[in-house]
This record gives structure tokens, sequence and C-alpha cells, in this order.
């Protein structure tokens, strides 16, 4: 029983868990203005996630350590470094689009400006992962997170023309719209780039080690990424459906948080819309807590320092120091006056260039029999792996190309 | 010889010229589009706010938040248009874009007055809505306008 409670909360946690404020925004912004045609690139990046997240997980729970230590033991320094540089500066963004995220969530909830509410929110983010337990953390934001579900009943609730929604899914640029096969790419990218968003994977490897997984965790852990990351995209799903619903036929081309809940108010008016900013504070806080301690994890991995919520912050001051840093200059980037959408629109653009430098260095590692002993991966992994790296390189290539021809999809 | 040299020389700066003058026409005719297009976009999802609050499906945190993002969205257009350069035909068309985009700004404003006040008035908020759906759909038609040009 108490294994069968585990199992679920760790398959809700993965559900509420799974989106943040780039696939918020992405999803919408993609659904309002391609209505699902871009549906596949959801479940293509979902495939994504799911085998890069299982397979550094299991890193983890086989070798008793962290992605980025092994990286940078088994693949020298120089290729570590890149890998850490790319990582980091992604955070660095992913985490100022966070903040953002929670800050313009709290400005739904109470109309004061989210110029106000950054320094509240980076100092709440850096609160409670100096105060609260991991496991708390986790699991507290990925079930509020559950609230987002609002959007998967609202696409029942708005009567749609299901064989026009569903027609959409096997379309290229929907009829209703007269965007250029460059933007519909560039989009393509950004969504992929959303959906495996580096960040997701470090805090996954190094969350196994937090709570100290062993190779019988290992079914666990897959059940909790195989199962929940595909029913916490389908919520990523709903959020382009409600606004293909209501705004593609409207000509309104979401480029603000607050678009992404006028369906919901729609749907089921001023008790939708609680759930609904309930439901972005938590997965924007949730993944704000996920992106600071990622940062801390890749520098105080990379560099050999203590680390860890396990150990006492006195016993791991530079990880600490590390993600306070980092929340500091994502706070200062916000007050520079940028708008935190367009930030989460580039954020999750770069999260695609990086991806082969994060992606690549895992599959060579969960490869090794040195570290991982009888649970290298299997050659069905591997062949996925490598046609994922492929299609990864491809998207990172194409990504500034598309960038400047669109001019970042305007 | 050298007048050879100068001919094709010159002929070569008049077709650059040209070249150039189409090209930044074709460029203020997309950015001209453009912002005409976001202009449209932003006064519809105000039209869409205005609606869903008369129907009381709105929190009022959110209708303010609507409505000061597609105010500050619509100026920061009208500011691209009036500071762009457009002669003769465009010159024509970015009036009436910036004209429709005030409008506009004009019906926002006066809805965050209107919303802000203690007895809100249905029937004015109605009208504002409609308005800023007509302003929309001009906005569009000048985008679409501009594209087929």
């Amino acid at each position: 029983m108490k294994g069968l409670f585990a199992v679920a909360l760790g398959v809700l946690t993965a559900i509420g868990g799974f989106v943040d404020i780039g696939d918020l925004v992405t999803s919408s912004v993609v659904g309002s203005r391609f209505g699902l045609t871009l549906a596949w690139v959801l479940v293509l990046g979902t495939v994504g996630i799911c085998l890069f997240a299982q397979m550094s997980g299991r890193v983890a729970a086989v070798s008793g350590r962290a992605t980025f230590e092994i990286i940078r033991e088994r693949l020298g320094a120089r290729l570590a470094v890149a890998n850490l540089s790319a990582s980091f500066l992604i955070n660095l963004l992913t985490l100022t689009a966070e903040i953002g995220g929670i800050a313009l969530a709290m400005q739904l909830a109470s109309s004061i400006s989210p110029g106000l509410w950054f320094p509240v929110a980076a100092f709440a983010v850096w609160i409670v992962i100096w105060r609260v337990r991991f496991s708390i953390l986790e699991n507290v934001t990925g079930l509020l997170g559950l609230a987002l579900v609002v959007f998967a009943v609202a696409v029942f609730f708005l009567h749609p023309d299901w064989s026009a929604l569903g027609s959409q899914l096997l379309q290229q640029p929907s009829p209703h719209t007269d965007e250029s096969p460059a933007t519909y790419w560039y989009y393509a990218v950004a969504l992929f780039g959303a959906a495996m968003t580096p960040y997701e994977v470090f805090f996954f490897s190094s969350g196994a080690i937090e709570e100290k997984w062993k190779p019988k965790d290992l079914a666990q852990s897959r059940v909790n990424v195989l199962v929940g990351f595909p029913l916490g995209a389908i919520l990523s799903l709903s959020i382009a459906a409600c606004a293909a619903i209501v705004l593609l036929p409207k000509g309104i081309a979401v480029t603000s948080l607050y678009e992404t809940a006028l369906p919901i108010a729609q749907a089921f008016g001023k008790i939708g819309l609680i759930v609904a900013i309930l439901g972005f504070v938590a997965a924007t806080f949730g993944a704000s807590l996920e992106v600071t301690l990622s940062s801390g994890y890749t520098l105080a991995q990379f560099f050999g320092w203590p680390w860890g919520k396990f150990r006492r912050p006195a016993h791991a001051s530079r990880f600490h120091a590390a993600m306070i840093l980092s929340l500091v200059v994502a706070l200062g980037i916000l007050l520079t006056g940028v708008d935190p959408v367009q930030v989460t629109e580039i954020s999750v653009v770069f999260s695609a260039i990086a991806l082969p430098l994060t992606y690549l260095p895992i599959l060579i590692v969960a490869n090794d029999p040195k570290y991982m002993g009888d649970h290298v991966n299997g050659r069905v992994t591997n062949v996925v792996g490598l046609i994922f790296l492929g299609i990864i390189l491809v998207a990172s290539i194409a990504a500034i190309p598309l960038m400047i021809v669109t001019g970042a999809g305007a | 010889m050298i007048f050879r040299r100068l001919a094709i020389a010159a002929v070569c700066a008049v077709l650059a010229a040209g070249l150039a003058g189409c090209s930044a026409d074709a460029s203020a005719r997309s950015a001209l589009s453009q912002s005409a297009g976001t202009a449209a976009s932003t006064a519809r999802s105000a039209g869409l706010v205005l609606g869903l609050d008369q129907g009381d499906r709105l929190l009022p945190s959110v209708m303010d938040t609507g409505l000061s993002d597609a105010a500050d969205r619509l100026a920061t257009e009208a500011q691209a248009v009036a500071t762009m350069t457009a002669t003769g035909g465009i010159g024509a068309s970015r009036d009436r874009i910036l004209a429709d985009i005030r409008d506009a700004q004009d019906e926002v404003a006066s809805a965050q007055r209107v919303s802000a006040a203690a007895n809100t008035s249905a029937a004015a908020l109605d009208r504002q809505r409609r308005t800023l759906d007509r302003l929309a759909q001009q906005l569009d038609a000048a985008a679409k306008r501009l594209e087929q040009q």
C-alpha cells in the first residue's frame, strides 16, 4: 500500500510539475496561431524528454552519482565545460522566465504590476529552497500544479467542433492563419525546446540522489517518467487546444499570460479562472525551484563542491551561494524592464540550440559499463536515443536562422 | 573606354539605388503590416476581455491586467507606426493605420475608466467592445492589403 501511494504521488507530481512558463506560453501562442497543427512536436518532445530523463535517473540510481559529476570524469574537463556553460546559461534564462512567470501570474491574482512582484517572487523561491525539505517542495508544487487540469476539462466544456479540431492534427499550418512556413518551423523548434528543457533532466538526475534512489527504485522512476510526463504533456496540449478553440477563430495571437487564461473564463467563469491562476502560480513557482536547484547542482557537481538539499546549508555553502547568485542575476535581468513573455520565448529557442550539448553526454555515460554495470542502455534505447540526437541536432542548427528569418516568430 | 566604364558604373548605381528603394519600400510595408496585425489582435483581445466581463465571467484583476496590457501594446504599436518613414501610397496607409490604432487606444482607455467607476455602465462597455472589434477588422484589412501589394 505504501509503495502504491509512493508511485501515485510520484506520477501526480510528475504530471503537475511537467508544465512550466515555457509550456504555458509556447503552447498557448502556438494554439492561437497554428491551432493543433504543431501537436506532433509536443508528442515528439515528450518522447524525447521521457527517454533522456529516465536515462539520467537510471545513471543516478545505479552509480549513486549525479549525471554532471560523471560527465566531467568520463568526458574530460573541456567537453564538460561546454556542457556546463550551455546548461548554466540556459538555466539562467529559464530561471528569469520562470520568476517573470510567477510575477505575471500574481498580477492576474492581484492587479499589482509584475515589476513589484519580481523581488518578492525571487525571495520566496530562495526562502523555500533554504527552509523546506526537498520532498515537500517537490510534491506540494507538483500537486498544486494539477490545478492546470482545468484546461483539459475546459476543452470539453467549450464544445469544440471535434472533427475540425481533429483535422488540425493532420494539417500543415491551419487554413485560418496566414503564417509563413518559416514561422511554423520556428515555433516547431520553440515547442520542441520547451518540451525538452535541459533543467528537467538535471533536476531529475540530482533529485534521484537527493531521494537516495537505488537500482531497486528504477521501476518506480520509470513509471513516474513514462506515465507522469505524457499525462503532463496532455496538459500542454489542452492549453494549446483551448487557445485553438477560443482565440484562433477570433484572430487573437497570444502575447501575454492573461490571454492564456481567457478560454478558461469563457468555459467556467470566475471559479475556473481562480483555479487556472492557482495552477499558473504553482507551475511557475515549482519550475523556479527546480531551475534554481538545477543551477546549483550543475555548478557544484562540475566543481566537485558538496551539494544537495540533504546536507545542511552550512555544509554546502557554495551550492547555496550559486543558487542565490543565479536568483540575483535573474532578478537583475527582469528589473531592466524586459518582457517576461519575450524572455520565455527566447529561452525555449536557446534551449533548443543547447540541447545537443546536454543530451549527447548523457547518452555516452548511460552506455558506459564502468558506471552502469548491467544497467547500460539496451539496443532499442540506443537506436531511439541516436534518432533523437539527430532531431535535436537539426533543431539546434535550424533555430538561429529561423529566428533571424522570422524576426523571432513575429 | 573610360566613358563606357563610367556609363556602366552609372547604370549600376541607378539599379542599386532602385533596388535599395524597392527594398526600403518593401521593408516599410512589411513593418507596417506587422504593426497593423499586432494592433488588430490586441484590439480583439481587449474586446474579448470586455465581452467576458459583460457576462460576469472575469475577475476584476484579470480585467485590469488585460486592459492595461492592451493599452501598453497599442501605445507601443502607435509609437512604432508614428516613427516609421513611409512615402506615397504607404504614407497614406500609415496615416489610416495610425488613426485606427489611436482610436483603439482611446476606446481601451475609456473602458479602463468605465470599469474603474463605482457603477459600471454595461451599455458603455458593450459599445466599446463593438468599436474595438470594428477597429480590429479595419486594421486586419489594412494589414492584408499591405501584404498583397
